[in-house]
């Protein structure tokens, strides 16, 4: 018999998979990872209500290291490596330190997505986003731009799915937190703004498989309990 | 469904809540507004979020929720209105914030020092003799109620209409209560706190201050009369019998005010727009509403203002071509559209060909980069009319991420000898990296191995084995493990027997370890410990070849459909049948799930043996209910109605 594999697991392979057939490398970062790549870099500065905007675990007995927050921090750190066309896709494992409940872990995972190139814009990050939408869920996703406001990207939307649930309805759920990469952040990652944009989404995972699969508790994901896995 | 929070996005934001009343916006416009609804889906397509809508007596208030880069100047009904003036194309009636200033007369007898110009950039003072306090007028009670907010009296009612129309926040003290000196002169210090020094404020709480925490003092007396820009003490509260009043509208700095907020863990509707940095030119407008507002509730007289003011910078135009518009939205908007956008705004803005230099409205403090500007075109053009398109296609393949194809051919290999895949917490009791602000003490590490949280995992998962119809619990884990040295990639796997002997699932782990370390060329000897066999991939990847491109990904089982299983126990009961060998299991199963009932929630055949000319068939039954505990008489009425359904047929016999 065979076993049965977590849809974490499922879901990053599959991101890989559609992503690279358009030309994004999977990249990855450190989990325990600096201030400076969680914050400064990504035009989140020292004393600006932003940084008190997610509860963060530092680290004891190391200067200014955190539990990376989100995954953003590939970003800056891709970029000071790699000049444009940049294409990467970056999934793994973020921390926040807030109580847990159905839709709030202290550990999940997100996926970031980012683009460099000189012509990347807002129209090319819905199309892209549709694109990866209607191939993970495999069913015809809409997608919408609402305003939105992060510090590492200018314009900044939310962006909100249009999904056929399982009893046939059809609702806006809202999915992504995604913008234009802010000039600051290209700056940081030692790209000229004048002559490239960017563009950069990022998401829960785990909230990308529970409105697919309409799951009601965050906290199954990370229990080990097969009555969970078994049915992925 | 649930109603998912906003953690799981990608969230880095501090939203704040604006209740905004219909009948208020109003005021601003002769033309009628469209309905609270629509109202509503225009902030959200264009603005920023809308909590909720609700009807409070003849009027609608819009819960909306701010997005940070608009605190400055949309906490606020004339922010709010000055939006929908842009984005409907709508003239505003008057605009408080370009109307005329009165030259007021200066104080005498009354003076403003201020410490630290940095931390108070702007400090107004106000005097307003033979004020008659007592409740205020109807509509300025019912403005105020609407909101959600008490009213006090017309003088405090005043200073909270006139905070949530123009969004200064404002604030009154008894001036008789202030001390003199000897020439007869009240005096108001902004200083910062001695360590230690105390303020009782205006609801009674006593806060304990350190030097960094701005206060707005007595200077004669030296007593503290408020937290700078957060609340107002006791001091010099306003009661029933002030007669003069002295009137604050002032400017503090922002990271100051959070900073003491945050410390002090108290948020209020004024520490909200201070530490969003309000513009130092707003004290002045607010403060004339204030004045006017207070004369015509209170009949008092204005004596004078003082104006301490530092200055503010000039601003400089922002400049921004039709090309990188059009570059950055991917959209093909004309000169004649970006100027049809810009002049809803109102701002001052030139053009030089297809570029254009703009200079936003002083209190749009947000609005410094022409990435600001793209994103003001963007979102009143509206990003519903940006059509997608597609990222063009690139020449070069992407390099190949090692660690995740050798995960995937781990992760397909232990699938198909039967193991499942488990995550486990990565935040544990032990480890050698710790951290500063643990959630609970079990939290307090980074975990140093899987092998911890997987033994946990087959302690529990041997548990609910027979509702998995599991003979052996198999389970693997990929990920993270922390070191003082740093973070590698390591792989647990590991095995329980559930009701067989352990040595033999010992002897399946090591072959089938084996096989899988062979598979990543390492030549690690396999020694189980409690059936768990760890080890780090790290130098294993290290070693292994590039690759060119992945193998297929991983695939859903397209027939999972999740259901939430029950959290009551579940009782298990096993069944053997004897019937003559023409018949097949699947017969006697049929007769079994007949008056099962919808309790029995999993089936498994264990055995099967010929004898004579007879078989024997036997199931594990595993019953559970959603509602309930089940009890012992409730199965065996279940069991019994089961047995007597087989024994009906001819030659059938329950064992």
């Amino acid at each position: 018999m065979k076993g049965h594999l977590h849809p974490i697991s499922i879901a990053i392979s599959r991101i890989n998979a559609i992503f690279n057939e358009l030309g994004f490398e999977f990249a990855e970062g450190p989990l325990i990872e600096s201030e400076y790549y969680n914050f400064d870099a990504l035009n989140v500065p020292r004393d600006h209500p932003a940084r008190d905007m997610q509860d963060t675990f530092w680290v004891r007995g190391r200067e200014e290291t955190v539990l990376r927050t989100h995954t953003s921090t590939v970003q800056v750190r891709y970029m000071e490596s790699h000049e444009p066309p940049i294409r990467i896709i970056s999934p793994g494992r973020v921390f926040r330190n807030e109580a847990t409940d159905a839709t709030h872990e202290a550990q999940f995972y997100q996926v970031e997505g980012l683009v460099v190139d000189e012509h990347a814009s807002l129209a090319q990050l819905k199309g892209l986003l549709e694109y990866f939408f209607t191939k993970f869920y495999e069913r015809e996703v809409t997608v919408r731009f609402r305003p939105g406001f992060f510090p590492f990207v200018e314009p900044g939307v939310e962006v909100d799915m249009l999904l056929k649930k399982k009893d046939g309805s059809t609702a806006w759920v809202e999915v992504l937190g995604a913008g234009m990469v802010h000039p600051n952040v290209l700056k940081a990652g030692g790209i000229n703004p004048e002559k490239y944009s960017g563009f950069a989404f990022g998401g829960g995972i785990e909230r990308l498989l529970m409105i697919g699969a309409e799951i009601d508790d965050v906290r199954f994901f990370h229990t080990g309990d097969l009555r969970f896995t078994h049915q992925f | 469904m649930c109603d998912f929070s906003t953690q799981a996005i990608y969230d880095l934001r501090i939203n704040f809540n604006m209740k905004i009343s219909r009948n208020w916006l109003q005021k601003y416009f002769d033309s009628t507004l469209p309905s609270a609804q629509e109202l509503a889906d225009l902030f959200t397509f264009h603005s920023f979020e809308v909590e909720e809508v609700t009807q409070v007596e003849d009027d609608w208030v819009i819960d909306v929720d701010i997005l940070p880069n608009r605190s400055s100047d949309c906490l606020s009904h004339r922010g709010i209105a000055r939006e929908i003036s842009t984005l409907l194309s709508i003239p505003l009636k008057s605009d408080p914030l370009r109307d005329t200033l009165p030259a007021w007369k200066p104080l005498t007898h009354t003076k403003v020092s201020v410490e630290n110009n940095a931390l108070c950039p702007r400090y107004m003072a106000a005097l307003i003799r033979g004020v008659r306090v007592e409740p205020s007028p109807p509509w300025l009670q019912k403005a105020l109620k609407t909101l959600g907010q008490k009213s006090i009296n017309n003088i405090v009612d005043a200073t909270n209409y006139v905070m949530h129309d123009v969004g200064q926040p404002l604030h009154a003290f008894d001036y008789s209560l202030l001390a003199t000196d000897e020439e007869g002169t009240r005096h108001l210090s902004v200083r910062l706190a001695k360590k230690g020094e105390e303020i009782t404020t205006l609801t009674g709480d006593t806060y304990t201050l350190n030097d960094t925490h701005q206060l707005i003092a007595d200077g004669v007396s030296g007593l503290p009369l408020a937290l700078a820009g957060i609340k107002g003490g006791k001091v010099a509260e306003v009661t029933e019998g002030t007669v003069d009043v002295i009137l604050e509208s002032a400017n503090f700095n922002f990271v100051n005010v959070r900073k003491t907020s945050n410390e002090l863990k108290l948020a209020t509707d004024a520490s909200v727009r201070f530490q969003n940095e309000p513009s130092p030119l707003l004290p002045a407008f607010a403060m004339r509403d204030l004045i006017r507002l207070i004369e015509d509730v209170s009949g008092g007289e204005l004596v004078g203002v003082i104006d301490e003011f530092s200055g503010v910078g000039e601003r400089t135009p922002v400049t921004v071509t039709l090309s990188e518009i059009n570059s950055l939205l991917g959209t093909n908007l004309s000169v004649t559209d970006v100027e049809g956008i810009l002049v809803r705004f109102e701002w001052e803005f030139s053009r030089d060909a297809e570029e254009f230099a703009v200079t936003s409205a002083w209190e749009r403090s947000d609005v410094t980069i022409k990435e600001a500007i793209i994103e003001e075109i963007g979102r009143v053009y509206g990003y519903s009319n940006i059509s997608s398109q597609m990222v063009p296609t690139l020449s070069s393949k992407p390099p190949v991420n090692k660690n995740q194809y050798y995960i995937e051919k781990i992760q397909k290999t232990l699938l198909d000898m039967g193991y499942s895949e488990v995550l486990t917490y990565t935040l544990a009791e032990r480890g050698e990296v710790e951290l500063l602000n643990p959630l609970a003490s079990d939290k307090a590490f980074m975990r140093r191995n899987i092998a911890d949280g997987l033994l946990k995992a087959l302690e529990l998962n041997v548990q609910n084995a027979p509702l998995l119809s599991l003979e052996a619990v198999k389970l693997f884990e990929l990920g993270t493990v922390f070191t003082t040295e740093g973070e590698e990639i390591s792989l647990a796997i590991g095995g329980r027997a559930v009701s067989g002997k352990q040595r033999v699932i010992d002897g399946i782990l090591q072959s089938d370890i084996e096989k899988v370390l062979e598979m990543v060329g390492s030549p690690e000897k396999v020694v189980l410990e409690d059936g768990i066999f760890e080890i780090s991939l790290k130098n294993i990847f290290a070693l292994l070849p590039d690759v060119e491109a992945y193998e297929s990904g991983l695939s859903w089982n397209t027939h999972a459909r999740y259901t939430r299983w029950s959290s009551y126990p579940f009782v298990l009961r096993d069944i053997s049948v004897w019937v003559p060998k023409a018949v097949s299991s699947e017969e006697v199963l049929a007769s079994i799930m007949k008056d099962a009932t919808e309790l029995l929630v999993r089936h498994t055949q264990f055995d099967e043996f010929e004898k004579d000319e007879k078989i024997s068939y036997a199931w594990h039954l595993v019953f559970q209910s959603y509602e309930k505990t089940l009890t012992d008489v409730e199965i065996n009425a279940i069991m019994a109605k089961i047995t007597e359904n087989i024994q009906s047929h001819s030659g059938w016999e329950v064992r």
